[in-house]
């Protein structure tokens, strides 16, 4: 009969006397751990049992409690993903172990039997464990995991499956270090980790999921089409030039998960009653409550942007592409959304890995208001900027000329262009774009956040019988998030490493 | 965006002050491809009154970097900070190049 035992449970499910013993345990691990001589960057955290028992009684962790001879030895805290009932995975995110027995023996008998404890729920475990502990580290790789060192695994597991935050991944001197901020009750500190994965499943979900990417591409993409832009990704390093919508491409508009609709938010929430009032295409104009400008910033700063986006955005600068918004809201409205810092403790804003913004702008028109019926007195705005023009007696913001005037800085740069978009509003930009992709040979991939733009791409754009080889340059696909563009640039052959060479310098 | 250039020993100091975005970035290639297509083989580029560089900025330096190689030739950076400074540990310039806080420690390592 063994003479040690497990015990599962949500943390919530713990009792007093349980919750007390495992945060006591924890707190014992972590503040000698932060006193260690081997810690070579200790973090000033508050250790005290209090910030564990409030850490394990959080709905989304489940705690392994491990006894030998019935006495609390081990306590292994358990991460939930948003999608936990789909995948068996689980994230390690704290633990404690302190064998009846003394020395490294007993140890890794714990983690050995930890290991089959895991297998037996027919479970997957990751860690994003810390590089300078060294025994504990050896201990996990002793008892079966392994390091993930796949840039785009890294980012499926913790990023798309955990929404965890990768702040950086870099392959320094072989070993590839995850620079993450974590927060531990309220207080963000940045560590270098990296991944190990206990895999007791059959399933290898990255795998899966590389799998229907590549279908994906193989039933959008013609072989054709695919060869040339294999052959352009080889220039990545001369810059794929990113350009993206902002509405609904960077940023949720689906108010029923928690997006945002800027014209409600601008206007009010009875903005269809009154739209035709208070605006003024044939003018340019619309009425705005007073201090519009102020306020959209404001409004910026609450929108919800698209999960992934701050990844992306990452990536974009590891592979040294330009990353450019093209958008038909007001600037500052962009700017306000995109002003928020990346990450706590972290001097960048998401503005600060975008090239250019091309918006327009708006300006107060003194002296001119009007009354609407909802009782409010509006002051009129008016567009304006390069990309703004009188057309059939409207009004119209160019999105076209924005990426006319941002490709015409790319010269004869022989990396792809990408354009990211959602809804039909981008009909036109997406007309150009094939357009310009047969007249200059130039690779053209669209990412189409929604299905309606792919759909009238292919039944009104491609496929054409007059002229067959218009399209060899130009690629339509449809993704749902941020996670899948890199994982197919990959797969069409962007080779991550080659953006940046390592003998360059010295 | 403004470039003073001076030299000082064996090296050149290229000290940058503003952007270098789509923009300032062809007079900043200039200004770097002036320096080697002259035969400079040590230049010190000064980012600390740098505000913000963009992916075009950094392709700019690792163009010059390659051609710079084949004279033997080597930058380093003087002063990175804030936002400047993230953007090179991300996208990995910080394990490409040496750093440096002075441009006096930058002339005594060179």
């Amino acid at each position: 009969m063994p003479d040690y035992h497990f015990k599962l449970m949500l943390g919530t499910h713990l009792t007093v006397a349980e919750l007390a013993e495992a945060a006591a345990l924890l707190s014992r691990a972590y503040s000698r751990w932060q006193t260690n001589p081997n810690n070579l960057a200790p973090v000033e955290t508050d250790t005290a049992p209090e910030v564990y028992a409030r850490t394990m009684r959080k709905g989304s962790h489940e705690v392994i409690l491990y006894y030998e001879a019935g006495s609390l030895c081990g306590v292994f805290v358990h991460s939930l993903s948003p999608q936990y009932d789909q995948y068996p995975l689980r994230k390690l995110s704290y633990l404690g172990v302190f064998p009846a027995e003394r020395g490294y023996g007993a140890l890794q008998n714990a983690f050995n039997r930890y290991a089959a404890f895991v297998e037996e729920q027919g479970e997957d475990v990751i860690i994003a464990s810390d590089l300078d502990q060294a025994t504990l580290n050896n201990l996990l790789e002793h008892a079966g995991f392994r390091e993930v060192i796949d840039r785009n695994e890294i980012y499926f597991l913790l990023s798309q499956l955990l929404r965890r935050q990768v702040f950086s991944f870099q392959k320094v001197r072989g070993d590839f270090v995850i620079d993450q901020i974590i927060t531990l009750d309220g207080k963000a500190v940045r560590r270098s980790k990296k991944l190990l994965r206990l895999q007791t499943t059959p399933y290898d979900f990255y795998a899966l999921y590389c799998q229907q990417q590549l279908k994906r591409i193989q039933r959008s993409i013609p072989p054709r089409n695919r060869a040339i832009l294999q052959e352009a990704l080889r220039a990545a390093d001369q810059g794929i030039y990113f350009i993206s919508s902002f509405d609904g491409t960077i940023t949720l508009e689906n108010e029923e998960r928690g997006g945002v609709n800027v014209l409600r938010a601008m206007a009010g929430s009875a903005v269809e009653q009154i739209l035709p009032e208070i605006m003024d295409p044939e003018q340019g104009l619309i009425y705005l409550l007073p201090e519009a400008e102020k306020e959209l910033c404001a409004r910026g700063e609450k929108i919800v942007l698209r999960p992934g986006f701050y990844d992306f955005l990452f990536f974009c600068l590891k592979i040294l592409g330009s990353f450019f918004v093209a958008s038909a809201a007001p600037a500052c409205q962009v700017r306000g959304a995109l002003q928020r810092p990346l990450a706590p403790t972290l001097p960048l804003r998401y503005i600060d890995l975008v090239e250019t913004i091309c918006a327009p702008e708006i300006q107060m028109v003194p002296g001119q208001t009007r009354k609407i019926s909802d009782g409010t007195v509006r002051t009129a705005y008016s567009l304006s900027g390069p990309y703004v023009e009188i057309r059939d007696g409207m009004y119209q913001v160019r999105k076209d000329l924005m990426v006319r005037t941002i490709l015409s800085h790319r010269r004869d740069n022989p990396a792809p262009v990408i354009f990211l978009c959602s809804t039909m509003r981008d009909a036109q930009t997406v007309l150009l774009l094939h357009a310009e992709a047969h007249r200059r040979s130039m690779p053209v991939l669209v990412f189409d956040f929604g299905t309606a733009l792919t759909r009238w791409a292919g039944e009104e754009l491609l496929g054409s019988e007059a002229e067959p080889d218009a399209d060899a340059y130009f690629n339509i696909v449809s993704v749902r998030d941020f996670y899948q563009i890199p994982t197919m640039l990959e797969l069409l052959g962007l080779k991550i490493e080659a953006s940046i060479d390592l003998n360059v310098a010295g | 965006m403004e470039i003073a250039t001076r030299k000082k020993d064996n090296a050149v100091m290229v000290s940058v002050t503003g952007r270098i975005d789509m923009v300032t970035a062809p007079a900043f290639e200039k200004s770097l491809s002036d320096e080697i297509s002259a035969g400079v083989k040590r230049i010190i580029l000064n980012f600390s009154a740098l505000e913000y560089i963009s992916s075009i900025g950094l392709r700019v330096i690792l163009a010059a970097s390659k051609k710079l190689k084949e004279q033997q030739g080597e930058f380093v950076f003087v002063g990175l900070r804030g936002p400047v400074n993230e953007v090179f540990k991300i996208s990995g310039f910080h394990s490409l190049y040496k750093m440096f806080e002075s441009e006096e420690a930058a002339l005594q390592e060179m």
